[in-house]
């Protein structure tokens, strides 16, 4: 429906003055003895006709719709024509990355900032976190479809050469999928699963060497298979500072001295010899001093190692040291070979006597190693590293900062002496890493979930108690800290070109991979639905009449004035 | 059936020559089908293969039409062949081919007879043929064939052994463009029996102790030639016009490099590799022979033993070594012979079955003694041949009569009487009796466990002796004795403990359990024993004995659980008197090491101390030792780590530029790569990758793939080592440090 009206420039009167000067013109014309009378008389109306556009600036009112359906890459075709079949009145959208649809029009670079609120029902992925952002209203229906492929992957926080890294993910598919992790010398893991929605996976891998690997990771669903890139920052080891402190120097700590001293840690034991006379050593660090033991000389360790019976001739003053340590970090394991009583300033656990001398742990192969006769009452507090059946055989507590750890082993050298190296070094590697003192990571963290695609923004947050400048690959990015929380600092990051890149503050890093725009599309896919389920607001998919003012061109009425000015000028003379 | 003869002797014979013809072409398909196949020992060529096979085929099919006579058989050959099968015809077969007009009235006759006989047999007419034992033979050909082209390795053209003696796992490596032509001549050893052969690849591989001949021309002039070995070793070509000419033998694997100078500069090849094929000791596997065999007097006493022998060229001599071993103890002889194989009298050849039988008796094997033999095998290496041998076999002739011990004058008891099963042996008879469970008798099998608890009990008789105890039966029969005899018997001495053994003085006295005589109370009840006086006795079962307390503890312990072990074996459940029998093993061992006799040291005698002045000495001077030390590092790889990390890098770059940073880190990597390459020359291809990055040599395009070929060799070399303890990442900042506050104080309230 069409109404037309007058956006009035000039005051009223002025048209009672045209109308005048119109019709004075036309009694003019007609006094005059020329040709093309009707022409000069059209033409003087035409000018009157101009003018008073010009002036009154007419216009047109027409009824619209601006409800838009918007299609994203992985719509189903049949859904789009039933949804327009409910809605007509529909507007038919594509985004840039969409299959091309008849009758779909393609969006405009600012669509969701002018247009956003339009959108009504979102098919397919679904969109990006920075273009839902854009959009003024989230009223829209989303219809997903689901991704098929690894829709979901995990990595490490930290993965450590010669330490089993793993892969974990999950895979959506109609079809069995077959994965495969290929490293730089072959393939390191795989494994085969059926078909069906959300079925994790994890795949393991042995890094042998510290750097930033791009790993592939392998999918085969039914005559198809592709690779993904899999960004792997492989961290060196880090070498531990240890304290052993005995009584006495046992067979088992000659060889965990052995065993960590090849691997660089760096340690420094201490026996007793008489009463006040001590045994030193010191490997892979320089001599310090620590006796007596105290806050000061045990802020150089990561780990203590302590039998109970040094335990028991600590005097009040090491104990409350010690603990003092064990709070800000210091990790203490506990030798145990004499009978752990007594000991409850230092830790709350309680030990009973067992009949079983043995436990049989189940490590490469399985194996029956003598240990202490008494157990531990399991509570809550244990965080239990290995065990045989319900009995706990070693874990540790937490004190503020710090662990206290136990394990109730003996003679565990017996595995390093018959060959069995490996299994020697699991039963002491996992539970010294747990225990030992934390080295403190990147205050940086990513906070948009992998794969961050160039000129895609991603979200990043720093912790840090003062002002701090971040940069991305050299370049300065600026922070906004967080309203609600002190010392958490936020920024939006564009990632750069494929490949390695490394977020960077005065005393963290972080390294992050932008892989190419083709790769990992289900990954993207699924953080898309994820996205976009999580940001609708749906109240109404009814589209909005609207009545649309459309004004006359200015340019009508001008060229309609120049061409009936000539017409008058050139009549006379034809 | 056409009843006209002649027509009907035409069609028999087209019929015989159908069927002879089919025959032939099976048979020849056969012969090609077979000679296609073999032929694959002198060449892979497909195309000559099928020609050779082919014309195999042809001529067998001509030799065949020509045997069967099948161009010029004619009628009458058929009729005689009718005369002689079917008597009916009454040899008058051949009447059938001639016409009427040539016959006598007697001839026409019996033609007339004859044809009516012969329409009668025309259908059941049978000719020769072996369509049905051809179409068998062309199906084994057939399979034989493919049997031959699938296992068959193609041998040199001249008749020689295999020229690739080890498939090259690479590809070849083209040769370097300066080299015009060459030609690598390869003499292995003449005891190899291979003939000369030359190789078309740099990369080689040869038997050991060959002879390597390098023939090169070069393109442009050169001016000398050398060949640098992966030991450092070089040695320079002879120039002989444009041909420079270098021969070498090897004996070790390694790889080697071209280097050559022209008027201008020194031109490097890639490194190619040299893999030696070791000549192995003969392989020897004896057959149907246990490692220990006990036999009886009245055993048959011939051994038959057997031998497998395989070497990988040649086997030269072969024989038994055989050591009789006769008495015991300090009186034991050792006589050492060596046998021959009987059958084949001589050894020779790559593979033999070697056998012969030991006649124990000839050996002088008397029982009691013992034969101890192992085979042993040369080859015809040059000039020292390889020789491996077996393990020992034993074969005991048990003496079943002997039953007295022996004392050994160390310890001054006897703890292992040689006619007592030991432990062990009861161990080791009981897990038999398991293992023959299903094979034998159920009666068999409990007499067996009977027999064995009767030996367990033997042997706890016997350490309980040492203890003190005494034998409450015999060991060797069970005889019962009468009450009145008991009665006459001194209780205290049935299970006290007397001295018999001189050699008990000789003993360290325990101060423990040393008897102090003298200080015994006197009981004015007991009867006076005018012997007391002169006899040194030990009533006392608990004192009564050579050993320690702890030892007797354990002796007591080890004598109960031999209890139960023989309990179980009587009660013939031998699984249930394992797990005794190894505890008691366990503790008899533990018995044996703690019987030890030390000597006392004698010397220093120290002067005698000023008690005022014990315990009073300052030590505050007195120091502990301290150890510093450093432990050694590993090599670690360094340079190959570092351009792993930049080959890593530069294949994720979108443009790989070789700068001369990149060369020096490469080339640096090659230096200790080489050590590497030297240990196993199927890396030298590492080194050949490493050099040509260094050196920039590789075109753009095939940069990404070398780069990738790389990362994988250098990701192997390094060592795989196990897990070691590590700092764990975590973040301890303000926020942290307030949750875990939190945290703390809301566990206190």
């Amino acid at each position: 429906m069409n109404n037309f009206g007058l956006a009035p420039s000039a005051p009223p009167w002025t048209f009672a003055l045209i109308l005048l000067l119109v019709l004075f013109s036309l009694g003019f014309e007609i006094k005059k003895k020329n040709r093309l009378l009707i022409g000069r008389l059209a033409a003087i109306l035409f000018i009157g006709i101009s003018l008073l556009g010009f002036l009154f600036r007419p216009f047109y009112q027409t009824q619209t719709t601006d409800g838009v359906l918007l299609l994203t890459p992985g719509f189903k075709i049949s859904q789009v024509d039933s949804l327009l079949k409910q809605n007509p009145h529909l507007k038919l959208m594509r985004t840039t990355d969409c299959d091309e649809v008849k009758n779909a029009l393609l969006i405009e670079d600012d669509f969701f900032e002018k247009r956003g609120g339009a959108v009504k029902i979102i098919l397919g992925e679904g969109l990006s976190s920075s273009a839902l952002e854009m959009m003024p209203n989230k009223n829209f229906q989303f219809l997903p479809t689901e991704p098929e492929g690894v829709v979901k992957i995990f990595f490490e926080d930290e993965v450590i050469e010669h330490h089993e890294g793993m892969l974990k993910g999950i895979v959506s598919g109609l079809a069995d999928t077959r994965l495969r992790l290929i490293g730089p010398a072959g393939t390191e893991d795989s494994v085969q699963l059926m078909k069906g929605l959300n079925r994790p996976f994890t795949l393991s891998f042995w890094p042998r060497q510290n750097g930033k690997f791009i790993y592939q990771l392998e999918i085969t669903t039914g005559n198809r298979s592709y690779r993904e890139p899999v960004p792997i920052d492989v961290a060196a080891e880090s070498p531990l500072q240890i304290l052993f402190i005995q009584k006495f120097p046992t067979a088992e700590t000659r060889n965990l001295k052995n065993f960590l001293s090849e691997r660089n840690h760096s340690l420094t034991l201490r026996y007793q010899i008489s009463k006040e006379a001590y045994t030193y050593e010191y490997i892979n660090t320089p001599q310090t001093k620590i006796n007596p033991i105290s806050r000061e000389s045990l802020r150089l360790y990561d780990l203590l190692f302590i039998d109970v019976a040094t335990l028991h001739s600590l005097t009040q003053n090491e104990k409350i040291e010690l603990k003092n340590a064990v709070k800000n970090g210091l990790g203490v394991l506990v030798m145990l070979t004499d009978d752990p009583k007594n000991l409850q300033w230092l830790w709350p656990l309680q030990f009973v006597p067992s009949l079983k001398d043995t436990a049989h742990i189940v490590l490469s192969k399985k194996y029956t190693i003598p240990t202490v006769s008494f157990d531990i009452t399991p509570t809550q507090d244990i965080y239990t590293v290995l065990a045989s059946g319900p009995r706990n055989i070693s874990g540790y507590i937490l004190q503020g900062y710090g662990r206290i750890a136990f394990t109730l082993l003996q003679e565990t050298y017996k595995l390093n002496t018959e060959g069995n190296t490996r299994d020697y070094s699991k039963t002491w590697s996992e539970l010294i890493s747990k225990v030992a003192r934390k080295k403190n990571t990147a205050e940086i963290k990513i906070n948009t979930p992998f794969p961050y695609y160039t000129n895609n923004p991603f979200e990043a947050e720093v912790i840090s108690p003062e002002p701090v400048s971040l940069f991305a690959d050299s370049i300065q990015v600026p922070l906004k800290e967080d309203l609600v929380v002190d010392d958490f600092w936020h920024t939006r990051i564009w990632a750069g070109k494929p490949g390695w890149h490394e977020l960077r503050t005065k005393d963290a890093s972080l390294s992050y991979f932008v892989p190419s725009d083709d790769s990992w599309k289900s990954l993207r896919a699924a953080n898309r639905v994820l996205e976009t389920k999580k940001a609708v607001r749906p109240l109404s998919t009814t589209a909005n009449l609207t009545i649309e003012k459309k004004e006359i061109s200015s340019l009508i009425f001008f060229l309609l004035f120049l061409f009936s000015a000539g017409f008058l000028w050139l009549a006379p003379k034809l | 059936m056409s009843t006209q003869p002649t027509h009907g002797i035409t069609k028999l014979k087209k019929r015989y020559v159908r069927y002879r013809v089919a025959e032939i072409t099976l048979l020849s398909t056969g012969v090609a089908c077979i000679i296609f196949s073999l032929t694959k020992l002198w060449d892979d060529a497909g195309s000559v293969r099928i020609l050779v096979g082919g014309l195999a085929g042809t001529f067998c099919f001509v030799f065949l039409i020509m045997k069967y006579n099948l161009l010029k058989l004619n009628s009458l050959d058929l009729v005689r062949f009718l005369n002689q099968q079917y008597p009916s015809l009454q040899q008058s077969a051949d009447l059938l081919m001639i016409e009427d007009d040539e016959l006598s009235t007697l001839e026409k006759i019996q033609k007339e007879k004859t044809i009516e006989q012969f329409s009668r047999l025309y259908p059941n007419i049978k000719l020769p043929h072996l369509l049905v034992r051809s179409s068998l033979l062309l199906a084994l050909c057939v399979g034989l064939s493919f049997l031959f082209s699938s296992f068959l390795i193609p041998i040199d053209f001249s008749g020689n052994k295999k020229v690739r003696l080890k498939a090259n796992p690479e590809p070849m490596k083209t040769p370097p463009s300066s080299v015009a032509s060459f030609e690598i001549q390869i003499t292995p050893p003449v005891y190899t029996t291979i003939r000369a052969y030359s190789s078309k690849n740099f990369e080689l591989s040869f038997p050991e102790s060959s002879n390597v001949r390098w023939q090169i021309e070069f393109k442009g002039r050169v001016r000398d030639a050398k060949i640098i070995f992966s030991n450092r070793d070089s040695s320079a070509f002879k120039k002989t016009g444009n041909v420079f000419i270098l021969e070498k033998e090897f004996s070790q694997s390694g790889f080697y490099q071209l280097k050559w100078n022209d008027e201008h500069t020194t031109h490097w090849s890639d490194y190619y590799r040299i893999e030696i094929l070791k000549d192995n000791a003969p392989k020897i596997l004896i057959g149907g022979l246990s490692q220990f065999t006990r036999l009886i007097h009245t055993d048959r006493h011939e051994i038959s033993v057997t031998a497998q022998l395989s070497d990988d060229y040649a086997l030269t001599d072969a024989g038994i070594i055989a050591t009789v071993s006769k008495g015991s103890g300090e009186g034991i002889k050792f006589r050492e012979e060596r046998l021959r194989f009987t059958t084949p009298q001589h050894i020779s050849g790559k593979q033999v079955n070697a056998g012969t039988i030991l006649n124990l008796k000839k050996l002088g094997l008397e029982p009691g003694d013992e034969l101890y033999f192992y085979v042993e095998a040369f080859d015809n290496k040059s000039p020292q041949p390889n020789r491996s041998r077996t393990e020992t076999y034993f074969i005991a002739v048990q003496d079943t009569t002997k039953n007295s011990t022996v004392d050994d004058s160390g310890l001054g008891v006897d703890l292992m009487p040689d006619y007592f099963r030991s432990q062990r042996q009861i161990i080791i008879d009981t897990e038999k009796l398991l293992k023959d469970k299903t094979r034998i008798s159920k009666q068999q099998f409990n007499a067996t466990s009977n027999e064995l608890g009767f030996d367990q009990k033997t042997l706890r008789l016997k350490y309980g002796q040492f203890l003190g105890e005494e034998e409450d039966s015999g060991i060797a029969t069970e005889v019962n004795t009468s009450h009145d005899e008991e009665k006459d018997q001194d209780v205290m001495k049935k299970f006290g403990h007397q001295h018999d053994k001189e050699n008990e003085h000789n003993l360290v006295p325990d101060k423990k359990t040393e008897h102090n005589h003298k200080e015994e109370p006197h009981d004015p009840d007991k009867k006076e024993d005018p012997l007391a006086a002169f006899v040194h006795s030990h009533d006392n079962t608990e004192v009564a004995t050579f050993f320690e307390q702890s030892i007797r503890a354990k002796l007591k312990a080890a004598l109960t659980v031999m209890w139960d072990a023989e309990l179980y074996l009587r009660l013939y459940q031998p699984e249930k008197s394992l797990p005794h029998q190894y505890t008691a093993l366990k503790l008899l061992k533990e018995i044996s090491n703690d019987s030890r006799i030390y000597v006392h040291r004698t010397g220093f005698d120290p002067p005698p101390l000023k008690e005022e002045k014990r315990l009073t000495a300052d030590l505050s001077e007195v120091k502990g030792p301290t150890l510093l030390w450093v432990s050694e590092k590993e090599n670690d790889l360094p340079e190959v780590r570092a351009a792993l990390l930049l080959t890593e890098k530069l294949i994720q770059a979108p443009e790989i530029t070789i700068s001369p940073v990149v060369q020096r880190v490469f080339q640096r990597a090659g230096q200790e790569f080489s050590s590497i390459a030297l240990e196993q020359p199927s890396l030298v291809h590492g080194l050949t990758l490493l050099k040509r990055l260094a050196e920039n040599k590789a075109t753009l395009a095939d940069r990404k793939n070398e780069l990738h070929q790389l990362r994988k060799i250098l990701w192997l070399v390094l060592p795989q080592r196990p897990t070691s303890p590590s700092r764990e990442a975590s973040s301890a900042n303000k926020l942290n440090q307030f949750f875990i506050q939190q945290l703390e104080n809301s566990k206190h309230e």
